[in-house]
């Protein structure tokens, strides 16, 4: 079933985060008219250069929008799709279908995670959009190969596990960034008033509360592998694995108990309107 | 024909006397296959457990019958829709002769009124 | 086997009881009328059936089991308000309820749709509040299930749309099934109903066959829900 809760989530969402795709795209290709021709124009009239100099600035401007428009509206979407379709009217039929509400949540986060990958996809290709030359295009390779050769070599470490350990933290942050704002817009709908406003609440109870447990693991741990050590000069190899994998932990550690928060409330104490 | 119900008696009590009604004015002809208890039941409007019940009490009382695989029907014994006329006549007799007493009417002067306003007939 | 089950059933929202200690059994094949006033703890029994609420105390069984995905699959259930996706077109939803319904006949769906004129592309922010209002009705209704839990289908809808819903009810409800229509407009579903239920501030202090009551108090449903919340 969760394949198919899957389809639809991406059916329902897609009609929003394709077309913002494509206006980044788009906003890209303006911006490159923009850097390749309009601020250089130059007619010798000065009121048609002076028009062309704005639109390009205007077209950069617009860029540079989008590409953080791409970031926050996926995020944004994520938000308003839980509330809505799980906590809202329409959480009368999601939560009357014959499916567990684990799957209910993992549609969402699975689905929210692709379209925050895309984004950043659309996001590099823009840029790339942008930039890109033909000198760059034809050492891309080159160049792509280079960067993971110095990373190898600076840090005397697997360039392939490294792409792989930022993966799994990549797509871990995506969840608990998700579930940073499921929680709290559960335990806040599930009261009788003033919905929204307490999930407000329970979004900065939550953030502050994370906030402190983390630090005191962070320094907690920095104790335990004693920063004598450290200074005294490990690998850099080691210091970087081991970073990654403490945020791994610590991310991990975050998404577990927020879905289990999450799971409590939705199953336990859910309150539709 | 419409179907209406009365606040006070019990549904199917009045969806057989209906139903008998029309077999008694020929708008159901012996033999007649009647429709199915869901369609009748949305017809008139009812819920067809309580159709079901007023058919089953129909059938007991030898009005129609069914047959296994193609459905109901009104019963083609003559004599027994020819009794069945004169026992709702004689049951209308009765209900007029009722609201004629509550009026005070003697029998003398129900019947001088039959004859009257029976003339036209 | 009873389809619907409560035993001792509490609800409370903070202090407020919304039901206090309900036992009903609901047997295959009615139609039962959950009547009661607003605000008797009508919308609040059918959304623990349908496991959108969680008791307090007590237990109630669907099927023979406690709301969930089991029992999700057995309950067809008619929310009160639109609750589909207004973005959705017709065609659509039937793929959503085809997709997660082995139940949903979507033959029966499409003939029902086609005689109300509803193209398969037409999206459901753009039919008018009543065409919505059936839409739902007939994706309900289009199931076999076992239990039909119909909350207020009728409130607020003309005599012509009021025809219509209860016709699509006994015209489409499996025959081993039970229907349960919540509502407080009586006189608009008596004819239709077996049995009914008087619930009243959380409590159910009646429950008897329609003709039963006919039959024994000599007044319709209706006149007898009149007197008893009279008082």
């Amino acid at each position: 079933m969760l394949s198919k809760l899957m389809k639809h989530e991406f059916r329902a969402t897609a009609r929003l985060m394709l077309p913002l795709y494509l206006v980044v795209l788009l906003l890209a290709v303006g911006a490159r008219i923009s850097v390749t021709w309009l601020l250089e124009a130059s007619f010798g009239v000065q009121a048609i250069d002076f028009l062309l100099h704005l639109l390009g600035v205007l077209l950069m401007i617009g860029f540079g929008a989008g590409l953080v428009a791409a970031v926050v509206v996926s995020v944004v979407i994520m938000i308003l799709r839980y509330r809505s379709n799980l906590l809202g009217d329409e959480g009368y039929v999601m939560f009357t279908l014959p499916v567990s509400t684990h799957h209910l949540v993992w549609s969402k986060l699975l689905v929210s995670t692709v379209w925050f990958a895309g984004a950043a996809l659309v996001d590099i290709l823009a840029v790339v959009i942008v930039v890109l030359n033909s000198h760059v295009f034809q050492n891309l390779g080159s160049i792509i190969s280079d960067v993971i050769a110095s990373f190898s070599a600076y840090y005397a470490a697997n360039g392939i596990l490294l792409v792989i350990e930022l993966l799994v933290l990549l797509v871990l942050s995506a969840f608990a960034l998700c579930l940073q704002f499921y929680a709290p817009l559960s335990i806040g709908h599930s009261f009788d008033k003033h919905k929204m406003l307490l999930s407000v609440v329970f979004f900065f109870v939550i953030q502050t509360a994370s906030q402190v447990v983390s630090s005191l693991l962070v320094a907690g741990s920095l104790v335990v592998v004693n920063i004598g050590d450290l200074a005294s000069g490990l690998a850099p190899a080691i210091t970087l694995h081991g970073t990654l994998w403490a945020s791994i932990l610590l991310s991990l550690l975050l998404c577990v108990v927020l879905y289990i928060i999450n799971h409590l409330f939705l199953s336990r104490k859910l309150n539709l309107e | 024909m419409p179907w209406d119900f009365r606040p006070d008696i019990p549904i199917y009590t009045q969806l057989i006397d209906q139903i008998q009604r029309q077999m008694v004015t020929g708008q159901l002809a012996p033999g007649d296959r009647l429709p199915s208890v869901r369609d009748l039941a949305t017809q008139a409007g009812v819920n067809p457990n309580t159709m079901q019940r007023a058919l089953t009490e129909l059938e007991r009382r030898s009005l129609v019958y069914s047959q296994r695989t193609s459905g109901r029907f009104v019963t083609e014994d003559g004599t027994v829709i020819q009794k069945l006329k004169e026992d709702t006549a004689r049951t209308q007799v009765r209900d007029f002769l009722a609201g004629m007493a509550q009026l005070g009417l003697t029998l003398d002067e129900i019947l001088t009124l039959i004859q009257t306003e029976g003339e036209p007939i | 086997m009873s389809i619907l089950e409560c035993r001792g059933l509490v609800k409370r929202f903070g202090a407020t009881p919304a039901l206090s200690g309900v036992d009903l059994t609901i047997q295959p094949g009615r139609i039962v009328g959950l009547l009661g006033p607003n605000g008797s703890g009508k919308s609040t029994l059918i959304k623990l059936a349908n496991g959108l609420l969680v008791p307090t105390a007590g237990e109630i069984l669907v099927d023979g089991k406690a709301p969930g995905r089991e029992s999700h699959a057995a309950v067809s259930y008619l929310p009160e308000r639109n609750s589909l996706p207004l973005w959705m077109t017709v065609q659509q939803l039937q793929d959503f309820y085809t997709d997660f319904f082995p139940d949903f006949r979507a033959d029966r769906c499409r003939d029902m749709l086609a005689r109300l004129e509803l193209q398969p592309d037409m999206k459901l922010k753009h039919l008018s509040k009543g065409n919505r209002e059936k839409v739902q009705l007939i994706l309900a209704m289009s199931r076999d299930a076992k239990l039909y839990l119909l909350d207020e289908p009728i409130g607020g809808v003309d005599p012509a749309a009021r025809d219509y819903i209860l016709d699509t009810i006994i015209r489409n409800y499996n025959p081993e099934a039970s229907v349960i229509i919540s509502t407080h407009l009586i006189a608009d579903v008596e004819n239709v109903l077996d049995e009914v239920v008087f619930i009243d501030r959380g409590q159910i202090f009646f429950q008897s066959s329609v003709d039963q009551i006919r039959e024994e108090k000599g007044k319709s449903v209706d006149a007898l829900f009149r007197e008893v919340y009279r008082c």
